[in-house]
């Protein structure tokens, strides 16, 4: 224990001293916001948006253009719940700042449905119980469109390692399987 | 976070002018390491230069071997790759999440921050995050941490599972700077923390990679790349092996054995490698070559059961690469 | 019948399209952000605060802290407030991460960026950062939940037991912190108007935090509108109320804008629950024939400086098998940790986990098979209660566990059994929870469009409630599920019984349940009633229903639509309360539910992770009223378990206490690759004695027992027994190979 109260006394040392951890660095000065003029086509609609350089991709669809069927899981690229197509592949959308996708394509779960019809991957989850609380779903639904996109081949057994970026809490996870893999099966067919 | 000077240069060498002088600017390309640090304010760019609009993408086939663009993303799906060096592409394959790997890039892949839990919490004292402020780490929690390489500054371990199979392909990073180009190999790329962690790397201020060449080698085509983690996806390596052998009737002649998940940057254990050469690939041989990779490791209580698991690694992929 | 159909859940539409409603989904005009402040130390005082940077920063319109916080009523309560000290009470702190100021700014950037820049000076204490640190602080908690959540009691003469039995013996068992981590963060936005507040919260328990809210804000009660229809996961530590909450509400009658403070993911982990360390001693004696004669359990868990917190592991102790003496003892020890929260499984997770090691111990001590042990203790009565428990299949639920698992291919010593270069070892457990529930109220209404409609203020949190709960309406009053609206979620429906402890079945369902018979009892009435109808004149008893239809139990085809009697009758409606109270079960029994968990698990010998490559749970939880949900469910259940045995741990810091890995990057819980075959079933027989509609709890029973299930089959497999939860790599390099 005499090697903890050491290193203790170290560590509050470097706190203690005035600004303590919040430890703003020198140059963090309250200095004026950078916004930026955007324009993106979000699930086929071309949308402009004044954004704070800061904002994700993520809080702009949430805060900005209310799409707010995509979650913040994590805010730390560890979840999933983010999950949306940029040009047509899966990204997290917490991972990356809006303006650097100036023209890009953005697919969110709002978007997979054609009008009342749900797209195949939402009909699956639905049928096959692939989710209990739902927060992690649309993450979930539009990585499994991704994937199936990536994989048009895709077997039942390279699901679960494929889908391992979308944390599911409730453990819904044999479930989701299920659902992928009949959606999987559904679009071989229909081809 | 504090905001930021966003700008977005055609050219590398607009984007060259546009970090020349700042020293306080930093390269975003696929951001996904780099966002999670501005959040975190462990790292506070006065200037962020998105390299996204840059020509650096794509795969260059030549006799050489093949030159991968900085911005070429680690989801990169090319049988040629992936039969003429299979440890690359597992290795890219055992990273993160495919959504993490559709946007990272090699070049954000070779920089991205060490994983150490006190380098990623500004609560603790970090020499590399704040030369001179110590080592929180020393007297924490070591599990995670480095056996092979590190200091008493600086006990971290780099997380790149690419990095690591690089360094055991010869790899070489192209490195553009205002004085001109400049190739570093891959294995000179990071720096060993001793007294200096905050020196992370061999790049000079201001310098853009802009490609990783990888050479032909005879070795290359029969590699192999293990990683061992805590649960099945999508979390870093508690240790890791890129291995590459190249036999003749039999013998080995040449190979390459890079440790991942265990060191401040990917550890070539030179030990395991002379172990190999000149000897036929088998049971006893694996097992030399598997006790040789651990020379030199300095394990605490708390992280010694990495000697053991870079032992299992080692042992896993040759004997992989010996059945083949 | 709607009840025990596989049906759909009646909000995945819903969910599969973006369009579910969370908490922080919610926005309204003129809606501004918060962000807060945590301290960067765990022990000490907040010497000066400097907010003036923060305040001149852009779009930043309050920075509330200790010094200018409005004044709080009343005396916290730490069972539906989470803590008994309300946020920005003084300059002391107590842990890290403690909150020491919120900023409310325009946007959510300008929000996080200004709280980056409060400067806080501190004076700095020596945190008592560990368990082991605190432990000799062991002492017997302040507690006022006895005798339900007992923390010292004796059947016998332990002892004396103990030395007399053929064979003893004597184990520590640990648990690490755990957090629970749902995928969403705690989230409020409050709104005033004209003096009236309406707070959306991430709740597992609206009428529960409206009290506490407007308590502690000095708002009468009806001042206060406390919504939380879908929560995105919560396993606990959405019961009761945090802080931030309380600070949204003052934060926005101050701004005089609705606030919406949702925390950070790394707050979440630091600031709004987890279940802490548990470290555990058991001594168990038996006879050789198996028989447990006694078993002395003594724990200590870590809890906040502040109060006493007990974690009642010891609950399985007494009453899962039959011994003669018992002997437990709980002991908390302060440490400078962030408040703990009840966790999925309270007391029964880490408690099976020792005392299903345990016996499984004791059954290679005495060569005897673990389920066979278990047998011999079977036990047919709650020993503190004296009565027989009511609807326990527990025997069965060993018969068709093993059978369908194959345990009579489990080899009878460890390291027998080899897969290529896996080990493969068998593990099993009982689950057992005690079936707890409270008083809940639901209104069933009979439209006159032949639709129905279910208010009660429950959440959704994942469990299937709402659709459960449709099934229940649905058999009670024979209209179709899909006919059937649902409003819940708010304080201005009547008050089901909380989210939590597995209740919702049996006592909201309950509460259901009786709304609806009487909604169609009453309709029932009007039809005897009225001379137009068919049904006129006939006995009630002889009146069922089916298909939105009352008929002729005798002559089902005479009969007439809800709709038809309604309109014919000028009613816009009829509408019935259902009220479940304590009166309502059976009072010659115990009641429980009971299942078993059988685990196969694998490990590389090169490379030693534990792999569960088959789990088989069977339970017995009375009627199940839906198989879909509910094997969703407990599986679910399952694997949240397996987290905690294999890969889950909130690692302090040995300094300073502070959680290292805050982060879902650093603290794994199982991904989908992690999650092999799960086969779950149910041995199902209504227990009427429990509740009207014979069915009981489940979110927990499943998970209970998992832990041991596993751990035992690591040592089967591989001859390593692990005592100290989670095991890890790190844990298993040792040994022979």
């Amino acid at each position: 224990m005499s090697d903890g109260t050491k290193r203790r006394t170290v560590l509050a040392g470097g706190l203690s001293v005035g600004v303590g951890l919040a430890a703003a660095p020198a140059r963090a000065e309250a200095s004026t916001p950078k916004t930026d003029l955007l324009t993106l086509v979000v699930n086929g609609r071309r949308v402009r948006v004044d954004v704070d350089v800061r904002a994700s991709l993520l809080d702009t669809l949430r805060d900005r253009l209310h799409l707010t069927g995509t979650k913040k899981g994590c805010d730390q690229g560890a979840c999933g719940a983010c999950t949306v197509l940029l040009d047509g592949r899966r990204v997290l959308s917490c991972l990356t700042l809006a303006v650097m996708h100036e023209g890009s394509e953005v697919t969110t779960v709002e978007g997979l449905a054609d009008g009342d019809r749900l797209h195949p991957v939402q009909r699956a989850f639905a049928d096959h119980d692939g989710f209990q609380c739902g927060f992690c779903t649309s993450g979930q639904i539009v990585s499994a469109v991704g994937l199936l996109a990536e994989h048009p081949d895709l077997t039942d057994a390279e699901i679960p390692e494929l889908m391992s970026g979308n944390l599911c809490r409730c453990a819904a996870y044999g479930n989701i399987r299920a659902a992928i893999a009949a959606a999987a099966r559904l679009s071989r067919e229909g081809e | 976070m504090d905001t930021f000077d966003y700008r977005r240069p055609a050219s590398v060498r607009e984007a060259l002018r546009l970090v020349a002088g700042h020293p306080d600017a930093a390269f975003v390309a696929g951001g996904t390491d780099l966002v999670t640090l501005l959040r975190d304010r462990v790292r506070t760019p006065g200037r962020l230069v998105d390299i996204n609009g840059l020509p650096l993408d794509g795969l260059r086939w030549s006799r050489d071997g093949v030159r991968i663009g900085a911005l070429c993303r680690n989801a990169v799906d090319d049988p040629r790759l992936a039969a003429a060096y299979p440890v690359l592409v597992r290795a890219l394959r055992s990273g993160a999440s495919p959504q993490i790997r559709n946007r990272a890039t090699f070049g954000g892949n070779l920089l991205q921050g060490v994983r150490c839990p006190y380098f990623r919490l500004p609560e603790f004292a970090c020499n590399r995050r704040d030369p001179g402020a110590g080592c929180a780490a020393a007297g924490g929690d070591g599990r995670l941490l480095g056996i092979f390489g590190t200091s008493a500054a600086c006990v971290a371990v780099h997380p790149s599972d690419c990095a690591v199979a690089l360094v055991a392909l010869d790899a070489t990073v192209v490195v553009e700077g205002t004085r001109g180009t400049r190739r570093i190999p891959v294995g000179d790329l990071h720096r060993l923390p001793g007294d200096t962690p905050h020196e992370e790397h061999a790049l000079r201020p201001g310098e853009l990679v802009v490609a990783v060449e990888v050479p032909a080698r005879p070795f290359a085509a029969r590699s192999t790349y293990v990683k061992f983690r805590e649960r099945a996806s999508y979390a870093f390596a508690l240790a890791s092996a890129a291995v590459a052998v190249h036999s003749e009737h039999g013998v080995v002649r040449d190979a390459r054995i890079c440790l991942g998940g265990v060191a401040p940057k990917p550890w070539r254990a030179h030990a395991a490698e002379r172990a190999l050469r000149g000897e036929r690939l088998d049971a006893a041989t694996v097992e030399a070559a598997a006790e040789a990779a651990t020379a030199g490791a300095r394990p605490r209580p708390d992280n010694a059961y990495k000697v053991e698991l870079v032992r299992g690694v080692v042992r896993r992929a040759l004997t992989e690469l010996g059945e083949k | 019948m709607a009840i025990g159909r596989p049906l759909n859940r009646v909000e995945a539409r819903e969910k599969v399209t973006g369009a579910a409603r969370y908490t922080a989904d919610a926005r309204l005009p003129g809606m501004v952000y918060a962000a807060l402040v945590g301290s960067a130390v765990s022990a000490g005082r907040v010497r000066a605060i400097d907010t003036t940077r923060a305040e001149a920063a852009p779009g930043v319109l309050a920075v509330l802290t200790h010094l200018n916080r409005p004044q709080w009523h009343g005396t916290p309560d730490a069972l539906r407030y989470q803590e008994t000290r309300f946020p920005l009470a003084d300059e002391h702190i107590h842990h890290h991460g403690q909150y020491l100021a919120m900023v409310v700014a325009g946007t959510r950037e300008q929000a996080a960026h200004a709280a980056d820049l409060v400067a806080v000076d501190y004076e700095t204490r020596p945190a008592v950062p560990t368990l082991d640190a605190a432990l000799p602080d062991a002492h017997q908690p302040v507690w006022r939940f006895e005798p339900e959540f007992p923390t010292l009691l004796a059947i016998g003469d332990p002892e004396a037991m103990l030395a007399a039995a053929d064979v003893r013996i004597e184990r520590e068992y640990r648990t690490p912190y755990y957090s629970h981590a749902p995928m969403e963060p705690h989230a409020t936005l409050a709104h005033w108007a004209g003096g009236s507040l309406t707070v959306y919260t991430t709740s597992q328990h609206v009428h529960g935090d409206r009290p506490v809210i407007a308590g502690a804000l000095g708002v009468p009660p009806d001042r206060v509108r406390v919504i939380s229809s879908l929560v995105g996961g919560a396993f606990g530590n959405k019961t009761a109320v945090w802080g931030p909450t309380l600070l949204a509400a003052v934060a926005a009658r101050q701004v005089g804008r609705p606030v919406q403070l949702v925390v950070t993911r790394k707050q979440v982990f630091t600031c709004h629950g987890h279940q802490p360390p548990i470290l555990q001693r058991l001594r168990v004696g038996a006879n050789r024939d198996g028989t447990l004669q006694a078993i002395v359990h003594h724990t200590v868990n870590g809890t906040p400086v502040l109060f006493d917190r007990p974690e009642g592991a010891i609950s399985p102790t007494g009453t899962v098998y039959a011994l003669r003496s018992v002997g437990v003892r709980v002991e908390v020890a302060r440490m400078h940790m962030p408040t703990p929260a009840t966790m999925r499984t309270p007391g029964d997770g880490p408690g099976m986990f020792a005392v299903g090691s345990a016996l499984d111990e004791l059954s290679y001590e005495l060569g005897i098979d673990p389920v066979e042990l278990r047998r011999r203790n079977h036990l047919a009565a709650h020993p503190l209660e004296r009565k027989p428990w009511s609807g326990k299949q527990l025997l069965e639920c060993y018969d068709e566990g093993a059978r369908r698992f194959g345990w009579e291919r489990r080899a009878p010593r460890p390291r027998m059994m080899r897969d290529g270069g896996d080990w493969v070892g068998f593990g099993m457990s009982s689950a057992q929870r005690l079936e707890h529930h409270g008083p809940a109220r639901a209104v069933v209404e009979i439209r006159d469009d032949g639709t129905a409609e279910v208010r009660t203020s429950t959440q959704e949190i994942g469990t299937g409630n709402l659709t459960t709960l449709t099934q229940v309406a649905a058999g009670g009053t024979g209209i179709e599920p899909d006919r059937i609206g649902f409003r819940s979620g708010d304080t201005t429906l009547p008050e089901s019984s909380p989210t939590y402890g597995s209740r919702t079945t049996g006592s909201t369902g309950t509460a259901v349940h009786l709304a609806a018979l009487r909604a169609r009892q009453v309709a029932a009435r009007l039809a005897i009633a009225d001379a137009r109808s068919p049904l006129h004149g006939l006995p009630e008893e002889r009146i069922g229903a089916a298909h939105g239809r009352l008929y002729d139990v005798d002559a089902p085809r005479r009969g007439e639509t809800y709709r038809e009697l309604l309109r014919r009758n000028g009613r816009r409606s009829i509408v019935e309360q259902g009220f479940h109270d304590l009166a309502g079960r059976d009072p010659r029994f115990s009641y429980a539910t009971f299942g078993a968990h059988f685990t196969e698990v694998r490990i590389d010998d090169t490379l030693r992770r534990v792999r569960v490559t088959r789990h088989v749970g069977v339970f017995a939880v009375g009627r199940v009223l839906n198989p879909k949900t509910a094997r969703n469910q407990a599986q679910g259940g399952i694997v949240y378990a397996l987290g905690g045995a294999l890969m889950e741990e909130l690692t302090a810091d040995p300094v300073t206490g502070r959680f290292i890995a805050p982060a879902l990057t650093d603290y794994h819980v199982p991904v989908n690759a992690d999650v092999g075959e799960i086969d779950v079933s149910f041995v199902e027989e209504p227990d009427y004695g429990a509740h009207p509609l014979g069915a009981k709890g489940l979110g927990e029973v499943v998970a209970v027992g998992v832990h041991a299930s596993i751990a035992n089959a690591v040592y089967h497999a591989i001859g390593i027994r692990v005592r100290d939860l989670p095991i890890t790599p790190d844990k298993l390099v040792a040994g022979p190979r």
